[in-house]
């Protein structure tokens, strides 16, 4: 089911007032909250329930070995590794098999000309695999680090890794940070309701508005890249930056704000990335769950940056080759990973500082020109990094940048996408003046906002703009990571 | 928690409330508009329609037939029920719908067939059926064979402003009235030059026929004949481009032939017309345009008087 359909918009209402007024002790609003989520997952596909389930199953289990063997860290271990092997390899079979065995089959047949046929098995990709299973994973490891304790409850592991809001694409949860909400009595918060709700009007807005606007026109420009000028190109990488941008913090946005609804506090995943001074800002900024995911579970475990400057950088490739190949099974993707290390690399090795106290601009309206320029170099890294994660394959990526190099660098053929643009600024403007915030419509008590009537006309405003300007519905980019 | 249902419903109730009459008054108003998809249903929907003749089809009986010249030749009252772009089952609600709405009885149904209604073809020009989505005959006839989304059913004025902009569905400015009237009795003249469209793509189309469309074409055919009302089958003009690209052609014809002799239905065939070899008289393959077409419905007035089934 996706947030954008009319059947969400009856689902979640009618999950909300079961939740609040039918389910009311925290395990049975537990209970509710599995079944739910399995509906709402099963809307898209029933088959693959089984998955969830299992993967659930799997780090339940995991967990009450792990607390079986407590005092037994050889047996916690195997155990532990054992869960991540299992999980991994679910998601191998469903995310990776077809691209690994398409490259093994496509090196066999240029190399000696051999064809596996039983290679070619298409296996349908499950909507969310990778987000869950991570979640799942960060589970079974945090038991065994004695960060969280194993739950006995089963329902509320499942609820856990579930958890509708967020099950399909994110922000992924830890245990440490969801698991007790699950744990204790929740409590309906007036306050934290309406404003999960203006939060879910803003992530629509970006989403249906923006991202689904500017992917009508990307999508149909991109297969044309041969005949476009280098200006039209790099307008497109924008379009693109645009588009994956409020598709994915717009979901995530919705989650968020859903989860607030039910009584729920998910991690905050996005954190205005397109105002970041550097490259390393930037992914402090985006998509900051899976980034501290890896950070945490991968980077910190390799050594991260307290070793030698060589093994640092080592450490870099390594997590973003893993970063480039969860988001998806292509060399492109691959390619995206290794870029954004090879950005990191040379910020670690020329020693400019990419940490700062506080956000850019701070306290003040405008950035100064430093920071401008700052901003703007790290926006057009940003956007050459998506044009290589928007390319569909390494053909199309070399291709793109040649024709960016050699078509000129303006001609008749020029992409229209100005009114997109300027959507796409309006709501950078408004994260702008909000981004001291959780979120673009996080109003303060300071006038006129502390009027309900002003604050209702700025709802209405918004919900006239979706109305009018919505897209064609898309699904989520990040649906199919 | 009550506070909080309380202002929800504040919130969004009267806002649905208000778009609900906006979206009601706006379609009153859209019912006037000069679209000529939306234009064809205005005199039906209002009774207007007091007919001896109809003409029945799909674009080319719209495009083909100008009433005013069988008008004057066969001295009736005659007009054009074609619909575009839509195969039997939707040329048959418009029918009933005409019926529903316009008392008098016809004498007599030209009936124009094409090569492609006996397959199913809907969705085409929607917005036609936006302005009378308050109209409870409407809704009972199209809506349920229509594919709406469910934004567009239930949430007032959706339908309006969000057209899909891929489509050939122009914007909302379509729907408000200018004036200008494109419809003659139902007939539009096309006055395109020819364009040599849709000729590449004819050697491929096969003979295709839906069972249920065949079927209510079949129960049509009963039913009217039951009245009392005569029918005749036309064979309009193709361009002979077309007549000699289309291999499915001869099968697709027979087949009408077989369901005339059941009902005792004459056939008018126009197939090979003098006027078919010549391209100045279509804008493309499968359509006449405005010269051509008055020359055509004067052939076929003058046939239908030869045949003596007007009283």
């Amino acid at each position: 089911m996706l947030f954008n359909s009319f059947e969400f918009l009856i689902f979640c209402p009618v999950v909300f007032l079961l939740y609040w007024f039918v389910f009311k002790g925290h395990k049975w609003q537990n209970l509710l909250i599995v079944v739910a989520s399995y509906v709402f997952y099963g809307w898209w596909d029933w088959r693959f329930l089984g998955l969830i389930a299992l993967t659930s199953l799997l780090s339940y289990c995991s967990g009450l070995l792990i607390d079986h063997y407590n005092g037994n860290r050889r047996m916690q271990r195997a155990v532990s590794a054992a869960n991540i092997v299992f999980n991994l390899a679910i998601l191998f079979i469903f995310k990776y098999y077809n691209f690994f065995a398409g490259s093994l089959n496509a090196l066999l047949h240029s190399s000696f000309g051999y064809e596996l046929d039983w290679a070619t098995v298409n296996i349908v990709l499950p909507v969310g695999i990778s987000f869950y299973t991570f979640q799942a994973l960060s589970y079974s490891i945090d038991v065994y680090h004695h960060k969280v304790r194993a739950t006995h409850d089963i329902i509320e592991l499942f609820a856990y890794i579930s958890f509708f809001p967020q099950l399909v694409a994110g922000p992924i949860e830890r245990a440490t940070n969801l698991l007790p909400q699950f744990q204790r009595q929740r409590r309906f918060d007036y306050g934290q309701a309406v404003d999960g709700m203006r939060q879910m009007l803003w992530g629509f807005l970006k989403k249906l508005v923006i991202a689904d606007n500017c992917a009508l026109l990307v999508d149909e420009a991109w297969g044309n890249y041969q005949n476009l000028p280098g200006l039209s190109l790099f307008l497109l990488g924008v379009l693109f930056t645009l588009q994956i941008y409020c598709d994915f913090s717009g979901y995530s946005d919705i989650a968020i704000g859903c989860a607030r609804l039910f009584g729920f506090n998910l991690m905050r995943n996005f954190n205005y990335p397109y105002f970041s001074r550097s490259i390393p800002e930037f992914w402090r900024r985006w998509h900051i769950s899976l980034t501290t995911w890896f950070r945490d579970y991968i980077y910190f475990p390799l050594g991260g940056s307290r070793c030698s400057k060589m093994k640092a950088i080592r450490n870099v490739y390594i997590v973003w080759a893993l970063s480039g190949l969860w988001h998806g099974a292509d060399w492109t993707f691959v390619c995206w990973g290794l870029y954004h290390a090879t950005l990191l690399a040379i910020y670690n090795l020329s020693g400019i500082n990419t940490k700062h106290n506080h956000g850019v601009a701070w306290g003040r309206l405008l950035p100064n020109f430093k920071e401008a320029c700052q901003m703007a170099i790290s926006f057009f890294l940003a956007v050459i990094g998506w044009i290589i994660f928007r390319a569909e394959s390494m053909e199309q990526l070399i291709g793109f940048f040649k024709a960016m190099a050699t078509n000129g660098l303006y001609s008749s053929s020029m992409v229209t996408g100005g009114t997109y643009l300027l959507f796409g600024l309006i709501m950078l403007t408004v994260e702008w003046l909000q981004r001291d915030k959780q979120h673009a419509l996080q109003f303060t008590d300071a006038k006129p906002f502390n009027y309900r009537p002003v604050r209702w006309g700025v709802y209405y405003l918004i919900l006239m703009v979706l109305f009018i300007y919505s897209g064609t519905g898309q699904t989520f980019i990040y649906f199919q990571f | 928690m009550r506070r909080f249902i309380k202002y929800c419903l504040l919130f969004t109730l009267p806002a649905y409330l208000l778009l609900t009459v906006v979206d009601y008054k706006f379609s009153q108003v859209a019912k006037h508009s000069s679209d000529y998809s939306i234009e064809a249903w205005y005199d039906l929907m209002n009774g207007d329609i007091a007919a001896d003749v109809v003409v029945m089809g799909s674009s080319r009986a719209w495009e083909h037939v100008n009433p005013l010249i069988l008008d004057s030749i066969l001295s009736i009252n005659s007009y054009n029920l074609g619909i575009d772009g839509r195969s039997f089952d939707s040329q048959i609600l418009k029918y009933h719908l005409y019926r529903e709405h316009n008392t008098k009885k016809p004498q007599l149904i030209i009936q124009n067939i094409d090569v492609f209604s006996l397959i199913n073809r809907i969705g085409i020009k929607k917005i036609q059926f936006f302005p009378y989505f308050w109209d409870k005959s409407m809704r009972a006839t199209f809506f349920p064979v229509e594919p709406f989304t469910v934004w567009e059913k239930y949430l007032p004025m959706y339908r309006y402003v969000h057209i899909n902009p891929r489509s050939d569905m122009p914007g909302l400015s379509v729907f408000i009235p200018d004036g200008k009237k494109t419809l003659t009795k139902g007939y539009r003249g096309e006055t395109l030059p020819w364009n040599g469209k849709a000729l590449s793509a004819l050697d491929s189309i096969p003979f295709l026929l839906n069972d249920t469309i065949a079927h209510k074409f079949d129960q049509y055919l009963s039913e009217v004949k039951a009245e009392g009302i005569n029918i005749v089958f036309v064979f309009s003009p193709l361009y002979i481009g077309a007549t000699e690209k289309m291999p499915s052609l001869n099968q697709i014809y027979a087949y009408y032939r077989q369901i005339a002799d059941r009902y005792s239905i004459p056939i008018l065939d126009y197939t090979y017309m003098s006027l078919c070899n010549d391209t100045t008289y279509f804008y493309n393959a499968m359509h006449l345009n405005k010269r051509g077409s008055n020359i055509f419905t004067d052939s076929l007035a003058n046939d239908i008087k030869k045949l003596g089934i007007l009283k």
